[in-house]
């Protein structure tokens, strides 16, 4: 229990997060943002290559991040003697256990993604950056399409030979989904080489490395379609992230399209891009103003016009949609244009906001308290000192 | 922990579960109804691919080509549909032919692929030590090995560029009488040049024409490739290739080993004197007098009268080529900056580059 709450602890842990923090602003230039975040700060335990195969543990983020929780509330809230001198720390402490849960709750529960729009389009979704995930449609006449979606925690295991079934009591095939990887070309299969990969009419998956900058990989997965007692047409296939149709699955009279796309997460409300509007410094090519007129539409209310623009995002049922970019980057004037939001869903979006006012408060009452303290002993030694000359 | 027993039992546990069946079993949700006009079910493999050739239905209408590369079109040249094993396939003026194949890493090796070509030609088989006798070109950022043959009967001739990296090999080809390929090598050159992976850094970026128009480029300078940025379109020479834009660049080429680029000021961009006098002190030449700046010659570009600087010293002692073009709200500038010797030889390049701008629209 000393241990766990004592600063010898705190020293430690605030070593090691040095040490992560340096080793993994070191390892995005080999590996890129996202593959360093998963491995250095989202990580329990880190095997840090050293010299050549020898590779040392260290403690990730994740784990040093819960120790520092234990170690705050044992050592600055349970173990901490609750006298009315000591209220400005206890504060203090609880402002610091607040920001932590609002990270521990942001990396549980928020999600993230673009939501690309030209003038004159409207969208109800945004898609995500990283995260993939299966789609099955069938059509069903007037342009609207029954969906199955399978998300990518269900078949992200499912590489190499590993696989995953799913089902659905509407769904009248099985689907198994196997060989998954994050980042690979879909190839044509030439006579003068072979390969280690099933070749499926003509073609085959490719892994790749992953991209430095993991938005621009692109998955690959093999699929077979199982029905007992129907026919299958055909029962495998491949599915890839760039592929631009889906793979059409014939299952006795009814066809589906299975595709592997993005995470596409719905938000509440549909925003129509009314206008998008661009400026450059004057002689440069660096913007000075990008920003857009949307029309924002939710169930049961009227049409409400809004301005997104740099620093002055749409805050909106728990979405947060930041102007982000614009394109094309090399439109000429008249050209068309589009423009992207970053769309965030945070449940703890503001806690950090208020974990500050609520450290700030305990700082304020604990040094006002220190200093009203230090005058009261000052002036009591200087009456002292008078009394006694 | 005098009692190791229940946290061996758990991690014995814990190693069956991680270790257990490769076959997982799930249950979805419930199907949603959704509109998606666009969406369409029943394509071919090579549709799907972005390959459209093989495999796609008679009469059934192309979509638009997604390679996996953007592409400068030299002049004259066209794009043909894909097909299969040509990714992107191209078609030259006097019945040349060319195309780029993406395959899998390995793809018969390199003399596999020299000697399959060789007996298309007539031409007997090459040895494993012929290959290092191969020279060399920039492909994609990497060195990769050229080819250039002519068939036993002089009555064809192929060149080349294959590149093997470790998960793909790409193969880019042109073949047609040995006249007309010999006609299409600057085209060729500016070509491979421009080749570049989807998604990375692209000429595209620049030339609106990338990736599949027709040329429309200025023939009689030599310029291949129309190119452009800002509120300006201009013809690229052959053989400069395109970087991308800048803050404080609207556009940047690299020459050999010099870089020419262009860019933009508010106003007179701080005098026609100024910049003269501080390029001078960038290349390490004597300021020069107000009488020698009069005195520069001046090129009609934009119809406006340009003031053109050379600043060239001897072999490769470092030089400068400056136009200032004053546009009455603005000024533009073109730059080519690196060995004298280099800019010698490019000079006629850089002029028929600046002679070749117009305004967008």
């Amino acid at each position: 229990m000393d241990f766990l709450s004592g600063f010898r602890l705190s020293v430690l842990i605030l070593f090691f997060m040095f040490l992560i923090t340096w080793l993994g602003t070191l390892s995005q230039v080999e590996i890129g943002l996202f593959q360093s975040q998963k491995k250095y700060f989202e990580s329990w335990i880190v095997a840090q290559p050293v010299y050549g195969p020898l590779h040392v543990p260290l403690p990730g983020g994740a784990l040093l991040m819960a120790a520092l929780a234990v170690n705050l509330v044992l050592g600055g809230i349970v173990r901490l003697r609750r006298t009315w001198s000591r209220a400005g720390i206890l504060i203090t402490h609880l402002g610091i256990a607040l920001l932590l849960v609002a990270g521990v709750v942001k990396f549980a529960a928020s999600s993230e993604g673009y939501m690309r729009l030209y003038e004159g389009e409207k969208s109800s979704e945004y898609v995500s950056y990283h995260e993939w995930e299966v789609t099955i449609h069938e059509d069903v006449g007037d342009g609207g399409f029954r969906q199955w979606v399978i998300p990518e925690s269900m078949f992200v295991g499912a590489t190499g030979a590993a696989s995953v079934t799913v089902r659905e009591a509407s769904l009248p095939f099985e689907l198994s989904l196997f060989g998954f990887v994050g980042n690979a070309d879909v190839l044509q299969k030439g006579p003068m080489f072979e390969t280690s990969q099933p070749v499926l009419d003509g073609y085959f998956v490719q892994p790749r490395q992953n991209d430095k900058e993991a938005e621009y990989d692109v998955a690959a997965c093999y699929v077979t379609a199982t029905a007992p007692g129907a026919e299958v047409s055909p029962r495998d296939g491949i599915l890839w992230g760039a592929a631009r149709y889906p793979l059409a699955v014939t299952v006795g009279d009814r066809e589906f399209g299975v595709s592997l796309r993005k995470r596409r997460f719905p938000v509440p409300f549909e925003v129509e891009l009314a206008k998008f509007t661009h400026e450059y410094h004057p002689g440069t090519m660096m913007p000075r103003v990008f920003k857009s007129d949307v029309l924002v539409r939710a169930e049961g209310s009227q049409p409400e016009s809004m301005l997104i623009e740099m620093n002055a995002p749409l805050r909106r049922d728990g979405v947060i949609a930041f102007q982000s970019s614009w394109g094309p980057q090399n439109a000429g004037p008249g050209d068309r244009l589009f423009s992207v939001f970053t769309v965030v869903e945070n449940p703890s979006d503001q806690w950090p906001l208020w974990s500050c006012i609520v450290i700030g408060i305990g700082l304020v009452l604990h040094f006002g308290m220190m200093l009203m303290r230090y005058i009261g002993a000052e002036m009591k030694s200087s009456a002292t000192a008078e009394a006694a000359r | 922990m005098s009692n190791p027993t229940p946290l061996v039992l758990s991690l014995l546990a814990a190693a069956l579960v991680g270790c257990g069946s490769s076959e997982r079993e799930e249950s979805l949700d419930p199907p949603s109804t959704i509109q998606a006009p666009g969406l369409r079910i029943g394509a071919t493999s090579a549709q799907r691919f972005g390959r459209m050739g093989g495999g796609a239905e008679p009469g059934a209408k192309a979509p638009e080509a997604q390679t996996a590369f953007t592409f400068a079109l030299p002049a004259g040249w066209k794009t043909l549909p894909a097909q299969q094993f040509r990714d992107v396939n191209l078609e030259a003026p006097g019945g040349v032919n060319a195309w780029v194949t993406l395959m899998g890493p390995g793809a018969g090796g390199a003399l596999g692929n020299l000697n399959r070509w060789r007996s298309q030609l007539g031409l007997a088989p090459a040895a494993e030590s012929d290959l290092a006798a191969l020279p060399t070109e920039t492909l994609l950022g990497q060195s990769a090995q050229r080819i250039d043959l002519a068939s036993a009967d002089g009555a064809q001739r192929l060149v080349a560029v294959m590149l093997f990296e470790a998960d793909r090999s790409v193969f880019v080809r042109m073949s047609g009488s040995p006249e007309a390929v010999q006609e299409q090598l600057p085209g060729f050159a500016t070509f491979l040049a421009s080749l570049a992976d989807r998604g990375a850094a692209s000429p595209s970026v620049a030339s609106p024409s990338a990736a599949g128009s027709a040329g429309g480029a200025d023939a009689a300078s030599g310029a291949a490739d129309p190119g452009g940025a800002g509120d300006f379109r201009w013809s690229t020479p052959v053989g400069w290739v395109p970087v991308g834009g800048s803050p404080f660049k609207l556009f940047e080429y690299t020459v050999a080993d010099g870089k020419c680029w262009v860019s933009e000021l508010a106003g007179d961009g701080g005098g026609l004197a100024a910049n003269v006098v501080r390029w001078c002190g960038q290349v390490g030449i004597e300021p020069m007098a107000e009488s020698e700046i009069e005195a520069l010659p001046r090129l009609q570009v934009l119809g406006q009268e340009a003031v053109y600087v050379r600043l060239l010293q001897d072999g490769d002692a470092p030089g400068m080529l400056g136009l200032i073009i004053p546009l009455g709200d603005r000024t533009l500038f073109v730059k080519m900056t690196g060995a004298s010797r280099l800019l010698v030889e490019q000079s006629p390049g850089f002029e028929s580059f600046c002679r070749s701008f117009t305004r967008k629209g």
